[in-house]
């Protein structure tokens, strides 16, 4: 929406700054992201996608054995249920961080912050490993729970899709406490005195004006943890003990082992177009009038 | 003239500390570059600055690297006077693939299985020159218009002596719960898997192939809960190290390994060993075929190929090597109990690898 | 306020303590393996060595992948914030059906399995000759990182009343000055999140890099990636323990210089 400051601003002086009068000023600043994003990644992606349906001859034959087989449907539903779980917990648990951390003040706050910001450092191989010895049979937590005299036989914590997704919990949740922190942190707090001092109880200004108002947070968060949890690899290899297979193993498995390479494509076109839909209704659902409704 | 001497001496030296790991690639070779040895590479152009007489192999990483270095490269860089990089990224058909649909062969030789030379084909393998090397040098079952033997690895029945009534003997006992109970470890990635599911069930050796994998899906669901894959080598041997698995198919490399580490306590039978051509191949496009073949040749030394056997365990391609092991070689070696073992099909995984591996995958899962 | 001390937030805090062990559980592993004295990952039974202190620290095995690592870090972090950071401001002030198309497209690359996102950069830089080379390792992991930054700041904006953006205009701002002057500061959280989310892509990313370098450029990732293939080297738990020790000293110091500022009196 150029303004009329806009448009003497960018009008004033040579020809060419006339002729670009007409397009905001602001696309210079989109412009890096469209040069590096579609001639950098989406042209190349554009022919290994195109593999799907040309290799190893042309037609649509990767798609029918997608659509075919047992086994990619599985992993699609193995892939959508693990990471819809890890979101949900991975955001409600970052909420309330996110929320600590936005109230509290001084050596408290910061703790946190450190505290969320430490797991980062720590190679997801090095995460991952470590989750298998904490959570295995004989592991430190199926002792002490033993010990505790809470349980006979030990849990099965690790090796199946509850190992995967306390793995992918752990490696998201920085991931999801950050954007609504950075988001309640820009908040007038002013708003919610204003709702305060109107008469509105503690949970109505949270959930009226509070929640509302950090929704965009929120949605940036579930992208983020949703779409990162999709292309996960090491953690649920490591900790899903080979019968967890999610969808960026199985392309992988396509391209590298069994050199089926439009296979591998067509998995990932699929994804591609399923996640794609699934932001939409994310847009839709979190309410948001910009970006991505 | 001293002075070239010095300086082919002060060559030899940084050669070795760099085979040695003291030194590291950066400084090899600004040190060769200071020295004036053709070897030198400017750092920044990567590849296309590196000098002719250097080639890069590829393997799978970690402690092979350095017993690649003790029992292949180095030898041959004294031999030849040209070096020998190992790239340990770990060579799955897939990369070699890129490689040359890119027309950026950086492998000149890759390390890798028997049946990569079936499954990639004449479009992306150049073939083994049997004039360089030497045809006699391989067991017949790993020698191949696309590939040629490097060494002979195996799958093994492993058991940790104190978790079990007695020592397991065969295949059958691993699928056997009652009279050994307890956790069992499976290769998740299929090759070398499913030849013991037949042999379980009454196979002959001669009759394992065709897979049957409606037995084989059967059979693995059986172990249910008590089935734990592993993914790496090093996830194996963690697996007995730490004592959560009872026994398991492993690679016989990993064996002697956890026998030292263990003290004992984890060991193995080489009773229907599933024995597994591992192989050299060259990637289409390379510009040093000359020499990758020489290369290969060149491994084929049985002294060089017994230098692996200690440092990995991997048994020796050449047969000419056998007479020549101790009596402790022998034990850790692969290719000394053959009578005992099935070799592995490469023909069958070349033709079925895809479809199967992905029941496989599926099985296990489910 | 007042619901601060109540005791719903004291609940609150209680449950987030929770989640912060949770966070920092696999640290009680991470740390005790790195002071096994055995050559293989297991836990310290009693005795303690710093050998795998000694084989990160001894030759250059170690610490020139970290080298390596924090320059691709940095340089990826750099490119992607700016970028990122500048495309979500400006498709935020031009709004419209446009800017939501590009808003997707500009999510791409995290979308997409890394494995094929791996393949489509390498083929890419062997055409344009940057495989194999910093820069080009520098662009796919900043390729990685836009997203993040994307997001963020897009979030951030939303909480930014464009009249504010309007008033600076009407006061006489050029778009270039409100950028810089209105619009930045007030994401910056936002723009901070994202290029810490975007070092931390580059820092453990290793797929693409295994595709798109071979030896001139060699991670962290790469070398952790190469060991434990083959061998689980306790010494990949001793860098993670030196990088955890490193922001425990580096809050430290943020702390204590808060602390000081407070003692003596500066206003902030």
């Amino acid at each position: 929406m150029p303004s009329p400051a806009d448009q003497t601003a960018s009008g004033s002086g040579a020809p060419l700054a006339h002729r670009l009068g007409r397009l905001d000023p602001y696309w210079w600043l989109v412009a890096p992201l469209l040069i590096v994003t579609i001639g950098l990644f989406l042209v190349p992606l554009f022919n290994i996608l195109l593999l799907s349906v040309t290799d190893p001859e042309p037609g649509l034959q990767n798609y029918e054995r997608l659509a075919t087989a047992s086994a990619p449907m599985r992993v699609f539903m193995t892939t959508l249920r693990i990471c819809a779980v890890t979101t949900v917990i991975a955001i409600v648990l970052g909420y309330c961080v996110a929320y600590a951390m936005a109230h509290l003040e001084g050596l408290h706050q910061r703790l946190l912050l450190v505290a969320v910001l430490i797991p980062l450092w720590v190679s997801v191989l090095v995460r991952a490993f470590s989750w298998l010895v904490l959570l295995r049979d004989q592991g430190p937590v199926n002792d002490w729970l033993i010990g505790a005299g809470l349980i006979d036989e030990p849990l099965k914590l690790v090796r199946n899709e509850l190992g995967v997704v306390i793995g992918m919990v752990h490696y998201l949740i920085p991931y999801a406490v950050l954007p609504i922190y950075a988001v309640m942190r820009g908040l007038d707090n002013r708003l919610l005195f204003a709702s305060r001092s109107l008469g509105a109880s503690p949970a109505t200004t949270f959930f009226r004006v509070y929640l509302p108002l950090t929704l965009p947070g929120v949605f940036a968060a579930m992208v983020i943890v949703f779409v990162f949890g999709l292309g996960f690899y090491v953690t649920p290899a490591v900790l899903g003990g080979g019968r967890v297979v999610m969808l960026a193993e199985s392309v992988s498995v396509a391209i590298l082992q069994t050199v089926r390479w439009g296979y591998g494509a067509a998995q990932s076109v699929v994804l591609l177009v399923l996640t794609l839909i699934l932001i939409g209704i994310m847009g839709r659902t979190v309410g948001l009038k910009r970006g991505f409704g | 003239m001293d002075r070239d001497l010095h300086r082919e001496d002060s060559l030899a030296l940084v050669k070795d500390l760099y085979a040695k790991g003291r030194v590291n690639r950066r400084d090899f070779l600004s040190l060769c570059a200071i020295l004036g040895a053709s070897a030198a590479g400017a750092s920044l152009g990567g590849r296309k600055a590196l000098a002719a007489d250097e080639i890069t192999i590829s393997n799978f990483g970690g402690d092979a690297i350095k017993a690649y270095t003790d029992a292949w490269t180095a030898p041959f860089t004294a031999d030849t006077g040209v070096n020998v990089a190992i790239d340990g990224a770990g060579p799955l058909p897939g990369n070699i693939k890129k490689m040359v649909d890119e027309k950026n062969v950086i492998w000149d030789v890759s390390d890798g299985d028997a049946f990569y030379g079936l499954q990639l084909g004449p479009d992306y393998l150049e073939p083994i020159d049997y004039s360089v090397v030497d045809p006699a040098g391989f067991f017949d079952w790993n020698k191949y218009p696309l590939s040629a033997g490097n060494y002979v690895y195996s799958y093994v029945l492993a058991y940790d002596k104190t978790k079990l009534p007695e020592a397991p003997t065969s295949w059958a006992d691993l699928f056997d719960l009652k009279k050994f109970p307890g956790k069992r470890t499976l290769w998740k990635w299929f090759m070398g898997m499913p030849e013991i599911f037949m042999l379980a069930a009454g196979k002959a050796p001669e009759d394992v192939y065709p897979i049957d994998m409606k037995l084989v899906v059967e059979m693995v669901k059986s172990l249910g809960d008590n089935l734990v894959l592993w993914d790496s080598g090093a996830s194996s041997q963690q697996l007995f190290l730490d004592g959560e698995v009872v026994m398991g198919n492993i690679w016989n490399t990993r064996c002697s390994v956890l026998e030292r580490d263990t003290e004992g306590r984890v060991t193995w039978t080489w009773n229907q060993q599933i024995v597994s051509p591992g192989a050299w191949c060259i990637p289409k496009g390379g510009k040093k075929l000359d020499i990758a073949q020489k290369f290969i040749a060149s491994t084929q030394d049985p002294k060089r190929q017994i230098t692996l056997l200690d440092a990995l365990g991997n048994g020796p391609a050449n047969p000419a090597a056998l007479p020549l092991l101790t009596e402790e070689q022998k034990r850790i070696n692969p290719t000394s109990h053959l009578d005992v073992g099935v070799i592995r099909n490469e023909q069958w995984y070349a033709e079925n690898y895809d479809n199967e591996l992905n029941t496989w995958l599926d099985a296990i899962a489910g | 306020m007042q619901s601060r001390r109540s005791p719903g937030f004291w609940l609150l805090i209680t449950l987030v303590w929770i989640v912060v062990g949770f966070l920092l559980a696999p640290m009680f592993i991470t740390v005790p393996i790195s002071l096994t004295p055995t050559r293989f990952v297991s836990m310290p039974d009693g005795e303690y060595s710093l050998r795998h202190y000694e084989t990160v620290f001894t030759g250059d095995a170690w610490l020139g992948p970290l080298g390596d690592s924090a320059m691709v870090g940095i340089g990826a972090t750099l490119i992607a914030t700016f970028v990122g950071g500048a495309a979500a401001i400006g498709l935020w002030r031009i709004g419209g059906r446009a800017a939501r198309i590009i808003g997707v497209l500009a999510l791409m690359p995290m979308i997409v399995p890394p494995i094929v996102t791996a393949l489509a950069l390498s083929r890419a830089w062997v055409t344009l000759g940057l495989f194999d080379t910093v820069i080009g390792v520098i662009l796919s992991h900043a390729i990685l990182g836009m997203p993040f930054v994307f997001m963020t700041t897009s979030a951030a904006l939303e909480g930014l009343d464009p009249r504010i953006v309007e008033a600076a205009r009407s006061l006489g701002a050029g778009p270039f000055r409100v950028v810089r002057d209105v619009i930045v500061p007030n994401v910056r959280a936002g723009l901070v999140t994202g290029g810490l989310f975007a070092f931390m892509i580059s820092w453990d990313e290793i797929i693409v890099t295994l595709f798109v370098s071979s030896r001139s450029v060699f991670t962290l990732p790469r070398k952790i990636w190469s060991d434990i293939r083959d061998n689980l080297d306790p010494a990949v738990a001793a860098v993670s323990t030196l990088m955890i020790v490193a922001t425990l000293v580096a809050a430290t110091l943020y702390l204590a210089r808060d602390l000081l500022r407070a003692r003596t009196g500066a206003t902030r």
